[in-house]
């Protein structure tokens, strides 16, 4: 057995008079993947904070060591001396630099405080190759999609050659062929020694990399085990404290009238005005059906629900609703039509970081919870604690900042927000990204509640194992363009793969 | 004794209107050291000259919660004035009406323009209104070479001189009364209504709310449209107060307003401000400026104290957004 290189012993940290972590050991040895996993809210990311010095020594108890010797980390810039490299949730870079400046931010290669751009450029290459990233590395971060953004995060983590890497939930951006390439990349630098944390509520792929698996719930630690001494099942099972008897729960839902429709869809690209990235979409959905836009990333199956929405600009496209067209020019006609559309980067788009859980909650409805023009606080609250039963959101307090909520939390509120406009047609882009395996199946049950209600839902996910269990019929997008339909039935996981990645049937 | 001092920290740092108070109490003391200070009469004189640095401060408060600035106030200020002065004077109009039609005609236009600048064509708050500032200062300044608006109507001096229970201990100016109901009304659109909701939504995250449905361009161009309006009203409240409409009247004071609200613990980020906070704020700044004069410290002297009290304002922000991550 190889040696155990880190060590956190017995971590508590609090915040405020509630326990994020109480008593929690961990210990990673050399070359190893330790993989953290528990579900939202566990402290999975607060553990991973304290490692790095996000949270300064002193405002936690217990002891980091490194190959034994005892580690007081002030800020994170003092555990990348250390060689920890951490790749946070919640990607925080800066999106008006360019991807090389992002890379080696804080860490410009310079020859005596002059910056050479051309060595800066060459090696920000290397990084961006080595993830599998194909766009100039002088382009600025905000012109790129959620997944380049993470490959970005990953690159500059990479390029402080750290001996200790954490990933908190990398790949829950990530398609399933750029995570290929970052398993691989893991496995390389296991193999060079170097060890690796691991946060995913993705257990096919945690159970595929790790060695070990550590299981945090409420704050926590339940056990570690090898991966060959333990099985989806039973970590689900330690992770949530019960059983899940069905993933998907689908149910046979009587499927009515065509609600909504969309034709000739089209949406310039945004990197080049010449090329269309959403050419020609057309598809249907009825009141009741779940319908799943399959497609790769850059296949414009986000294009394409944001242009419905009157987020982006439309080229050309006509939309009925109820089979006679209607006009949405933006997002205010849009709900007023009855759609509504769970937008894919929630920190981006989906809430407001100065907002308590109710505001943002109520953000798409407090006009209509309002009485004459003036806000109804407890009217809005009651609104409010209703999804954060109803849909089982963990938070203290509905006045809290909505920061304080852990990654899958926020996701939930900012779902609410949604349901609370209570929509004819909904539009779901990676509805379930960052949320653990049990409020996933809790999500799951509120589609299919949504959709036996009569609501058109239509959903996109990168998971197509989510979709394959949900949907009611498949349009797969390639290139642009409505490459197939399939209903429920039809298709399986791979022939939809086929379908997106071939274009063809 | 700990947890005392934590309590401090607590409402030094988390009631972040009220961080304000202690410079309050601090400068106050030091200016005591003048009896006037404390008399009654400069108190009153105090008051009504945080007025009209409040007023304006209002509609920049929703300005800077919604996540812009305006440089232009102190130009629409002495523009204001200038063009009340005149409908008086030279077309005649009746005071009440030209108190109206100057503060909704100079709103409308320089909020209008730097709201379709900043939100139709894009560029960024400070350079619109910085142009605006100077296209203001440059059209008043010149159409009276100069020269103030003087004499002015009787009645209208007595709007910005006068006072309820005149000589009393319970004397009132009428600004401050005027002050006063616009705090009261604005603290309360800005936390009770769906428009004070837009405003912080806009400021907190833009995209989030278009998302949500938020008119965000015809709310925001509304923000500056107000801000200028205020400004206006506060203009030619001063030039009622000051007997003359001066056309170099406000410089500088986009500054005292600025500082006023970012003092009053409304934060720079947009999203969250109050309006107690900013009155607070616009109190300390003339209660600054009162009170230097008073011990004698020279009018040329004082513009650097605002300088650092601004950059002290500012840190704090920066420090305390720190914190709360
Ligand atoms: N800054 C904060 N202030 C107050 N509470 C916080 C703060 N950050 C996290 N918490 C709380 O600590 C607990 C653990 O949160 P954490 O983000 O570590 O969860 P997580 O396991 O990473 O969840 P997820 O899978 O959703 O990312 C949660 O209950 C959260 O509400
Ligand atoms: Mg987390």
């Amino acid at each position: 057995m190889n040696d155990t290189v880190l060590e956190m012993n017995g971590i508590s940290k609090r915040f405020g008079g509630v326990a994020a972590l109480s008593d929690v050991s961990i210990d990673l040895r050399e070359g190893e993947i330790l993989a953290i996993v528990g579900e939202n809210g566990a402290g999975k990311s607060t553990l991973m904070k304290v490692l790095s010095g996000s949270y300064p020594a002193g405002s936690y108890t217990g002891t980091i060591r490194i190959d034994g010797a005892e580690q007081r980390f002030a800020s994170p810039a003092d555990s990348e001396k250390a060689g920890i490299a951490m790749i946070y949730q919640e990607i925080s870079m800066h999106l008006d630099a360019s991807i090389a400046e992002n890379i080696f931010l804080g860490n410009l290669p310079n020859a005596s405080g002059v910056i050479n751009w051309k060595t800066v450029y060459e090696k920000a290459r290397q990084y961006t190759d080595m993830v599998g990233l194909n766009v100039p590395v002088r382009q600025t971060l905000r012109k790129l999609s959620a997944s380049q953004q993470q490959l970005v995060a990953i690159a500059r983590a990479l390029s402080r050659n750290p001996r200790f890497l954490v990933l908190d939930e990398p790949t829950s951006t990530l398609t399933e062929s750029e995570a290929d390439v970052l398993f691989n990349i893991l496995f390389r630098l296991k193999e060079r020694g170097i060890s690796s944390i691991y946060i995913s509520h993705k257990l096919k792929e945690v159970l595929y990399l790790a060695d070990r698996i550590t299981i945090l719930r409420d704050g926590r630690k339940i056990s570690t085990r090898q991966i060959a001494e333990t099985s989806i099942d039973l970590t689900v099972e330690e992770m949530v404290n019960r059983k899940i008897d069905e993933m998907y729960p689908k149910r046979a839902v009587p499927i009515g009238e065509e609600v909504f429709r969309v034709e000739n869809l089209e949406v310039v690209h945004p990197l080049t005005n010449s090329k269309l990235i959403v050419d020609g979409v057309g598809f249907s959905v009825r009141s009741g059906e779940i319908l799943g836009l399959v497609g790769l990333v850059g296949s414009g199956r986000s294009e394409t629900v944001n242009a419905i929405f009157g987020a982006i600009r439309r080229k050309s496209g006509e939309l009925f609703l109820d089979g006679r067209p209607v006009r949405i020019r933006n997002p205010r006609d849009a709900i007023r039509s009855g759609l509504a559309l769970l937008t894919e980067d929630r920190k981006k788009d989906g809430f407001v970081a100065a907002f308590n859980v109710t505001l943002n909650a109520t953000l798409a409805r407090f006009r209509q919870l309002a009485r004459h023009s003036v806000i109804d606080r407890r009217r809005e609250e009651s609104a409010a604690s209703e999804y954060v039963d109803k849909i089982n959101i963990k938070l203290r307090d509905l006045r809290d900042n909505i920061l304080q909520l852990s990654g899958g939390n926020q996701q939930k509120v900012v779902l609410s927000k949604w349901l609370m406009t209570r929509p004819r047609v909904l539009f779901l882009d990676e509805p379930t990204r960052g949320i653990d395996v049990g409020a996933k199946a809790q999500i799951y049950e509120l589609i299919c509640d949504l959709a036996q209600e009569g609501i058109a839902v239509v959903m996109i996910s990168s998971e197509l194992p989510e979709l394959v269990g949900m949907c009611d019929r498949f349009v797969v997008l390639s290139e642009g363009k409505v490459a197939a339909e399939r209903q429920r039935g039809e298709a399986d996981e791979e022939a939809l793969l086929r379908l997106a990645t071939l274009g063809m049937g | 004794m700990k947890r005392v001092g934590k309590a401090i920290v607590d409402v030094v740092l988390g009631v972040r209107e009220m961080g304000v108070l202690i410079p309050l109490a601090i400068a106050m003391v030091i200016f005591s050291s003048n009896p006037i200070f404390m008399s009654r009469d400069n108190i009153i004189n105090i008051l009504r000259n945080t007025s009209f640095v409040f007023i304006t401060a209002i509609g920049m408060t929703y300005m800077i919660v919604s996540g812009a600035f305006d440089l232009s106030v102190g130009a629409v200020y002495a523009f204001a004035g200038v063009m009340c002065g005149k409908l008086m004077m030279e077309a005649g109009f009746p005071v009440w009406l030209a108190i109206l039609a100057a503060t909704a005609l100079t709103g409308l236009a320089f909020g209008g323009v730097n709201g379709f600048f900043v939100h139709k064509v894009g560029l960024p708050p400070m350079l619109a209104t910085l142009a605006t500032m100077n296209i203001a200062r440059g059209i008043v300044t010149g159409i009276q070479q100069g020269n103030p608006v003087y004499p002015l109507p009787e009645g209208f001096a007595a709007i910005g001189q006068g006072s309820l229970f005149k000589g009393s201990s319970f004397e009132l100016p009428f600004v401050v009364l005027i002050a006063v109901s616009l705090g009261v009304l604005s603290a309360w659109a800005l936390k009770k209504t769906v428009y004070g909701r837009a405003i912080c939504a806009i400021g907190g995250n833009i995209e989030t709310a278009r998302l949500a449905g938020i008119s965000t361009k015809s709310i925001s161009i509304s923000v500056f449209i107000l801000v200028s309006a205020l400004a206006s009203f506060s203009g030619i409240l001063i030039s009622s107060r000051l007997g003359s409409a001066q056309p170099n009247v406000g410089v500088g004071y986009e500054m005292q307003t600025i500082a006023a609200v970012v003092i009053g613990g409304t934060s720079l980020q947009g999203g969250r401000g109050t309006i107690i906070g900013t009155a607070l704020g616009a109190l300390f700044m003339t209660t600054v400026a009162n009170g230097m004069t008073l011990i004698r410290i020279s009018p040329f002297w004082q513009q650097l104290v605002l300088g650092v009290v601004l950059l002290a304002a500012c840190s704090m922000d920066y420090v305390r957004n720190q914190f709360r991550k």
